[in-house]
């Protein structure tokens, strides 16, 4: 196997909770990611689910180095990013995606502004070089070059996005972190993202970390599947094993969930409806973190952490996956 | 008779210097018990229909007219505010999109859900109670008597969207809109709400007009679609029909470009360019700019009307009907 560009090893993000105004006590912890590991091979795509709150977002942070890891080891090309020393370089190879394509872009800078600035932080061009490579940029997502004096506000919500993913690609990154990048969009707008996602992916050789919560839209996208639970990955396989044929009881609950755009088939289909809101990641239940809302558990669940296992070509963790 | 009866439904938002059709020439009927989809982008119009109807709109800038709005006789558009009182929130009522900012931050729980009662109902407070502790014991809100007199924000967002549920429902009303009830939740949340909303709709009899912009859930629950674009209604057939021979081009294009009705990784239809300025006259059909079948002459002349292809399907596309695409 080639050596992933990616690797995460027992990544850990947790945050301390004080309570107190002026004599500060330690609350507790939410642990937001607690003990993920993961790899991400070169022109891989990895798509990310769950629930709000199972520490998607944290883990996509983490990854970039916007929180630090309160554990464990993040590794780019052979490169460990969690230890202190010399990583700005490559973390250029690292870029992300915000949701918002709203919030994310300077309201006050232009196009041609908001795509230049990386390359003058990083001293990456020659100053006279930077136009070119600012058009360069644009022409590759699509956005007509005289537009780029325009500003933000100027732009659909799709264009906006396709601006963000350009800033991104603007220091020649090896993988792209894109956090929900296409949940803010309508159906038509999203297609086109999922569709420039998927030509960058191929024409660029990126790999990308792909968030969503869309199942449709991650198995269009992914090859391979993470399905996160309060701060855990519960499933990992490939995109069409994972969706089209679940194992974890979460995994199943989640896909069973998901309405499907056939009136014939969901007015028979038998959904498994998951009872109550995932836990609180302050005061998880102990053994397995999903027991409390699966149909399966039973007293070993209550009282066992389960680890990922191999199980039906992708890994899974369950006590009772052998027997479910 | 039909429960609502709307016809020809205008309304526009003025500002400085343009007038914006937001719904432009609406007609549609809804049955007792009825449940009607009502699909599109954003800036369609589908939510501005629903809030013309109740009155919801601040005038000015919004300038709601047209033909009527009859629900069970009683034109909305020209109720008097008292009228309009009587029926919204206990005839009609309404679930909006965002549970986290529609609520009173500042008033229990309790309050909110009797609030309604207290309003259109001769109930004593005690009993006005007694009701809201079962109806949020019927939307799946555990412990529900401990809870009762909470606050909102000691809800999750699932729980506050029952809460609304609860709230809109706890009139027994006849018509039920719901604005994208489920759009702010997880996948999981919103299966429990819309088999809630099921339940409840099949116990009470109640019709509901179930905007959303996910066909998905559109396709599970409701018996009838309308598709709006650029303030007006493009197709609407039976559900089964709209899924399975979808005429007029925008539908096909919505279907075409979700990745759930596609081969995994392949690309995916994309629509060209934007949805037209409202302010601006748009002669012909107000989708020619994006379709990829439009020929000049769809781009003169009045807005086409519906004009039906078939039993209970009728969409505005003119090269469709005259077998053209």
């Amino acid at each position: 196997m080639p050596s992933p560009i990616l690797e995460l090893r027992d990544v850990q993000t947790h945050f301390p909770v004080e309570s107190g105004i002026i004599f500060k006590t330690h609350a507790g912890t939410v642990k937001a990611v607690d003990g993920v590991s993961l790899t991400l091979a070169r022109g891989e795509v990895l798509g990310l689910v769950g629930e709000s709150g199972c520490g998607k977002s944290t883990l996509a942070r983490t990854i970039m180095g916007l929180l630090p890891a309160t554990g464990g080891t993040v590794w780019l090309e052979g490169k460990n990013l969690t230890a202190d020393a010399a990583v700005g370089e490559a973390r250029r190879s690292l870029q992300m995606v915000f949701q918002d394509p709203f919030a994310s872009l300077n309201p006050r800078m232009t196009i041609a502004e908001t795509l230049a600035e990386p390359l003058h932080v990083h001293k990456l061009r020659a100053a006279a070089a930077i136009p070119a490579r600012v058009a360069e940029l644009a022409a590759l997502v699509g956005i007509p070059a005289r537009n780029l004096g325009k500003y933000p506000h100027e732009f659909s919500g799709g264009q906006r996005q396709r601006i963000a993913i350009a800033r991104a690609l603007a220091l020649e990154p090896r993988v792209i972190v894109a956090d929900e990048p296409v949940s803010a969009l309508d159906v038509s707008i999203q297609a086109q993202i999922l569709n420039l996602l998927a030509k960058l992916v191929r024409e660029l050789g990126l790999s990308l970390v792909f968030i969503a919560h869309d199942l449709s839209v991650v198995k269009h996208l992914s090859d391979r599947v993470a399905v996160m639970y309060l701060g855990r990955i519960v499933e990992l396989g490939t995109a069409s094993d994972v969706i089209d044929r679940p194992q974890h009881p979460y995994t199943r609950a989640l896909v069973s969930a998901v309405p499907r755009p056939d009136p014939a088939g969901e007015r028979v289909r038998q959904r498994i409806v998951l009872a109550g809101d995932p836990p609180s990641p302050l005061n998880p239940p102990p053994g397995c973190p999903f027991h409390p809302r699966c149909s399966f558990a039973t007293e070993v669940c209550k009282a066992t952490v389960p680890t990922l296992a191999p199980h039906a070509g992708r890994e899974v963790s369950c006590l009772r996956i052998a027997e479910i | 008779m039909p429960l609502l009866d709307v016809n020809n439904l205008q309304t526009s938002f003025m500002t400085r210097g343009a007038t914006f059709r937001a719904v432009d020439g609406v007609s549609f009927s809804l049955e007792r018990g009825e449940t009607l989809g009502l699909v599109g982008e954003s800036g369609s119009g589908k939510s501005v229909t629903c809030t013309s109807l109740l009155g919801l709109l601040p005038s000015p800038p919004a300038r709601v007219g047209g033909g009527h709005a009859r629900f069970d006789g009683v034109d909305l558009l020209r109720a008097s505010p008292a009228e309009l009182r009587s029926i919204r929130g206990k005839r009609i009522s309404m679930i909006f999109q965002d549970p986290m900012t529609s609520l009173n931050p500042y008033m229990r729980i309790s309050e909110q859900l009797i609030e309604p009662l207290l309003i259109h109902e001769k109930i004593s407070r005690r009993a006005a109670l007694d009701r809201a502790l079962a109806m949020m014991e019927a939307v799946g809100i555990n412990d529900a008597a401990n809870r009762l007199h909470a606050h909102p924000h000691q809800f999750s967002g699932g729980m506050r969207q029952r809460v609304m549920i609860a709230m809109a429902l706890i009139t027994k009303p006849e018509l039920l809109i719901a604005d994208e009830p489920t759009t702010a939740l997880d996948v999981t949340v919103q299966a429990q709400i819309l088999e809630l909303i099921k339940k409840l709709q099949r116990e009470l009899g109640m019709a509901v007009i179930f905007i959303s912009h996910d066909l998905g859930v559109v396709a599970g629950l409701c018996d009838r679609v309308m598709v709006m674009y650029a303030g007006r209604i493009v197709e609407t057939a039976s559900v089964t029909d709209l899924f399975r021979a979808p005429r007029h081009p925008y539908t096909r294009a919505l279907q075409r470009s979700i990745p759930a009705l596609q081969p995994k990784g392949g690309e995916l239809y994309t629509l060209p360019g934007l949805p037209p300025d409202l302010s601006k006259p748009l002669p012909g059909c107000a989708f020619a700019e994006r379709c990829e079948f439009a020929v000049s002459a769809c781009r003169t002349g009045d807005a086409p009307g519906l004009v039906d292809c078939a039993p209970a399907h009728a969409h505005t596309c003119r090269r469709a009907h005259s077998g053209e695409i």
